[in-house]
């Protein structure tokens, strides 16, 4: 293996995963603010965000299974 | 003796240790499974559960589970001879050390990468799992008491440690944000930043920062000075996100340790030096009895509890296959044993290189070795490392600040640990004051600056050795356990582990029982109640103990 492939995984395992932690946690409430209609909580800016649908489509997939969902839990939303 | 033969023989067990023990626990006890799915395939989502290639992980393990235990120990203990000292920090790991963390491993890896703790209250009890946490906090009191007063030692006695020792943390901080923006060449902004550490070393060779007359001012000795400004920072960097920046900082350290065990086994090699301490001393003026005291002296770097707390953490999750569980708990072990044989060596030979009488100086009485093990240290591993073309005074500087920020990050952690345990007890049991983050970091902090101040105003930090020595064992004694109780349900043999649980409560509580009685016949009642209190969880472990196993063998039986 090279030595900078080494070194980044070796990074990734010190500190890196502390990050992606960190970031992921902000995602995930983000995306509970983008569908929170679907949990019952009103969202008032739910027209506005339609726009960011196509750019989170594939994330969508990933969070909805994260969430315990083996299907995607919104009807019109068909990514599995 | 030439040193050389305490090398040749660590390598001879330790390649028995990893080439035919580990191979019989790995095939005849645990039964892995290459084609068993691990819990980071099973649940691999990129962060948490990630299969890992098994030597890059074998790395990351062995950095993180070695701090500054297996270097304090092992240098205090050499008052009862190297040949105790050796013998049990090499056999102590090939037969115990390193099976309990392999051990810790498998287990969480059979329960889907479940903590130790988590573990213990499905198979032993939920009493247990109370009785885990508290004993982690004990041992994080301890740990931030006894490593407030290393650094503050070696920043008294060293100052030319002080500058780079804080150096590095807008060093890390430059460095992260570098890597977040990916503006450059990881490659070359971790070279960078490993010659900007080296150069700090440098300035604070020819700037040494010594606050003997800021402590005068203040009326206070300068040891305490340093305690309470290291126990404030400690505080803010435990409760602020602060300690996500300071995250860069162990990826530096990771690199330092591996550096700095190389130039010290290069440095033996090329030197060849002498052994001068004696070989046994029965009864050293002052000291403990050797047995059971050596054994709780030396922790880590033959077995230590904290280990589960990584094994079974994050490791756990990283596993690709369970076969790299012999190569990752094993012979990660057996590295930080490796870092306890050089701190003999550099304390016991290395020491005297240049100065024939600087061992019997400092080993002369107990209470002088408690003091100056560490100076020791210093002493001994800059001589070793001499050898490497480095200026003695630089090596010093080098030396010392390892430690130093080997011993600081232990403290980081050992305050959040303490943060987090008593958060997850006031959710429990809905304590409210304790969910408070700044409160129960004030709490963790406060709590570990009034026992290492209580002490002749810092000055006796060390005499809470033994017991963290011992509350450490009695944390791997659970982990144990846990393996026992595993291997048990899934009617395996439990001899490897059974033996060495027995043999570690025997000991500890002994140790215990004897520094609580002398203590309360000397008029220590401080050193006499922490003793007392680590005893009382010893003796609710060993009832819990029996009793889990006894369910088990009626379990078996019925």
């Amino acid at each position: 293996m090279r030595f900078a492939k080494v070194l980044e995984e070796f990074y990734r395992l010190k500190f890196g995963q502390t990050f992606l932690r960190e970031s992921r946690t902000l995602e995930e409430v983000f995306f509970l603010f983008l569908f929170s209609d679907y949990f019952g909580v009103p969202n008032t800016l739910k027209f506005y965000i339609l726009e960011a649908f196509p750019y989170i489509i594939e994330d969508f997939h990933e969070w909805h299974k994260r969430q315990g969902f083996e299907r995607s839990p919104i009807e019109w939303i068909k990514c599995c | 003796m030439n040193a050389l033969w305490v090398i040749l023989f660590a390598s001879v067990m330790y390649l028995f240790g990893y080439l035919i023990y580990s191979r019989y626990i790995a095939d005849r006890v645990f039964g892995l499974d290459e084609e068993r799915t691990t819990p980071a395939k099973e649940l691999e989502d990129g962060i948490d559960y990630v299969p890992t290639n098994r030597w890059i992980l074998l790395g990351h393990h062995f950095t993180s589970i070695t701090g500054a235990g297996p270097i304090v120990g092992p240098a205090i203990a050499l008052i009862w001879g190297w040949v105790p000292a050796l013998l049990w920090v090499v056999l102590g790991a090939v037969f115990i050390g390193a099976v309990h963390d392999f051990g810790a491993l498998f287990v969480s890896v059979r329960n889907r990468g479940k903590s130790i703790g988590t573990i213990l209250g499905d198979f032993v009890g939920e009493r247990v799992r109370l009785l885990f946490l508290l004993l982690i906090l004990a041992l994080a009191v301890l740990v931030n008491a006894v490593f407030a007063y290393v650094i503050a030692k070696l920043f008294v006695a060293y100052p030319s440690s002080v500058i780079p020792a804080w150096g590095v943390i807008p060093l890390a901080l430059l460095f992260g944000y570098a890597v977040y923006r990916r503006s450059a060449n990881f490659v070359i902004l971790t070279l960078i930043s490993l010659i900007l550490l080296y150069a700090l070393i440098g300035v604070g060779k020819y700037v040494p920062l010594d606050i003997s007359p800021v402590a005068q001012t203040l009326g206070l000795s300068p040891i305490m000075l340093w305690i309470v400004l290291l126990f404030i920072y400690t505080f803010f960097a435990s409760s602020l996100p602060v300690w996500l920046l300071l995250q860069p900082r162990d990826f530096l350290n990771g690199i330092q340790l591996i550096v700095i065990l190389t130039a010290l086994y290069v440095g033996a090699l090329l030197w060849q030096p002498q052994i001068v301490a004696p070989a046994l001393r029965v009864s050293p003026e002052g000291a403990p009895p050797i047995f059971p005291f050596l054994f709780i002296t030396i922790a880590c770097g033959a077995l230590s509890g904290f280990h589960a707390l990584v094994s079974s953490g994050t490791t756990s999750k990283q596993l690709a296959n369970e076969k790299d569980a012999r190569v990752v708990g094993y012979l990660g072990f057996l590295g930080e044993s490796s870092l306890a044989v050089a701190v003999i060596i550099a304390c016991a030979a290395g020491i005297a290189i240049f100065d024939a009488d600087k061992f019997h100086q400092i080993y002369a009485s107990w209470g002088e070795a408690k003091k100056s093990a560490l100076l020791a240290v210093v002493e001994g591993g800059s001589n070793l490392i001499t050898a490497i073309g480095l200026s003695k005074e630089l090596a010093i500087t080098m030396i010392s600040t390892m430690v130093v920020l080997f011993s600081a990050t232990t403290m980081d952690t050992s305050v959040r640990i303490q943060r987090y345990i008593l958060n997850e007890l006031g959710v429990s049991y809905n304590l409210n004051p304790l969910k408070n983050k700044w409160l129960a970091s004030g709490v963790a902090v406060i709590t570990s600056m009034a026992l290492v101040l209580s002490k002749e105003g810092g000055k006796g930090g060390m005499i809470f050795w033994p017991v963290f020595g011992a509350a450490n064992q009695m944390l791997a004694g659970l982990a144990l356990l846990v393996a026992v109780v595993y291997l048990r349900s899934v009617k395996r043999p439990t001899a490897p582990f059974l033996v060495p649980l027995i043999g570690i409560l025997a000991i500890t509580s002994t140790a215990m029982f004897m520094n609580l009685t002398g203590n309360l016949a000397k008029g220590d009642y401080l050193l006499a109640s922490v003793s007392g209190v680590i005893l009382l969880l010893e003796v609710l472990i060993v009832l819990e103990s029996v009793r889990a196993l006894n369910r088990g063998l009626q379990g078996a039986g019925a």
